[in-house]
């Protein structure tokens, strides 16, 4: 098996990077979080080789699923949240004001360092799509933050 | 910028569980979806123009009959036959015919063989 098909290999390297994105777009679900991560890697491990890029497909299909979670179940499982050390507790609380579409573009493009065109493919969504959220969300992160970001 | 990238890091310090990858290894939990979104969007696009132009169609034909005023049937002339089912010469219509026969009555008409302009 080649390195760019070794799971294993792929999930100690992009696996907790791929959740944390996922848990920063579902405001902090870890359920949404683990589910849409466990089903994405279980979907490259049954295609294998057939995908050609392994790290897209987990992101695309992860983004995906965690898209229609948050759309099929109820908010408010306060249960499910993660509990972080105050710096974050801060940006999350203001990151959950977001919609999903600009947690995602906020937190791929200044965290992962993913240019727009990027994620406008992981997303499924189009650059300028991307270009919107990612202003709007910055926008409004310096608003409930009060501070020049 | 550099203020909302460093906090961001924060999100360093949380890390899934190994159970997400156990569970992924069981195998897929739920069905695939069938294709791209994106082209099933196209799809469902173009197929929601196709029925907006077959029904503009239809509700343009039906307005358009309705701009012209019904034609009236035309007069359906009746003509009276011999016996031998041919018409009588030389008329050629029932109104011709009464006109032939007021005028013959009236004296006025001669025989039946003389013509009428």
């Amino acid at each position: 098996m080649s390195d760019a098909h070794n799971f294993e290999a792929i999930w100690r390297r992009e696996g907790p990077a791929l959740w944390r994105a996922i848990l920063a777009y579902a405001g902090d679900r870890r359920d949404v979080a683990d589910d849409a991560v466990a089903e994405a890697f279980a979907r490259v491990m049954e295609r294998g080789s057939a995908v050609r890029d392994p790290r897209a497909y987990l992101y695309r299909v992860a983004f995906r699923i965690a898209a229609s979670e948050l759309r099929d179940r109820s908010p408010g499982l306060e249960d499910h949240v993660v509990t972080h050390p105050e710096p974050l507790v801060d940006l999350l609380a203001a990151m959950r004001a977001l919609s999903p579409a600009q947690r995602a573009a906020v937190y791929l493009h200044y965290r992962a360092d993913l240019p727009i065109r990027e994620i406008a493919r992981l997303l499924d969504t189009t650059g300028a799509a991307v270009r919107v959220n990612l202003m709007r969300g910055r926008r409004r992160l310096a608003e409930l933050l009060g501070e020049d970001r | 910028m550099t203020d909302l990238r460093r906090a961001l890091r924060d999100f360093d310090d949380v890390a899934p569980d190994d159970d997400v990858f156990r569970r992924a290894k069981s195998g897929p939990t739920r069905p695939l979806s069938t294709g791209n979104p994106r082209r099933e969007r196209l799809i469902a696009g173009v197929t929601a123009v196709a029925v907006f132009v077959l029904a503009a169609t239809f509700a343009w034909n039906v307005l358009e009959q309705g701009d012209d005023p019904e034609q009236p049937m035309p007069e359906v002339e009746t003509v009276e036959v011999g016996a031998d089912g041919s018409t009588l010469w030389p008329q050629r219509t029932r109104a011709e015919l009464v006109t032939a026969q007021t005028r013959t009555d009236a004296g006025t008409e001669g025989s039946a063989g003389s013509s009428i302009p």
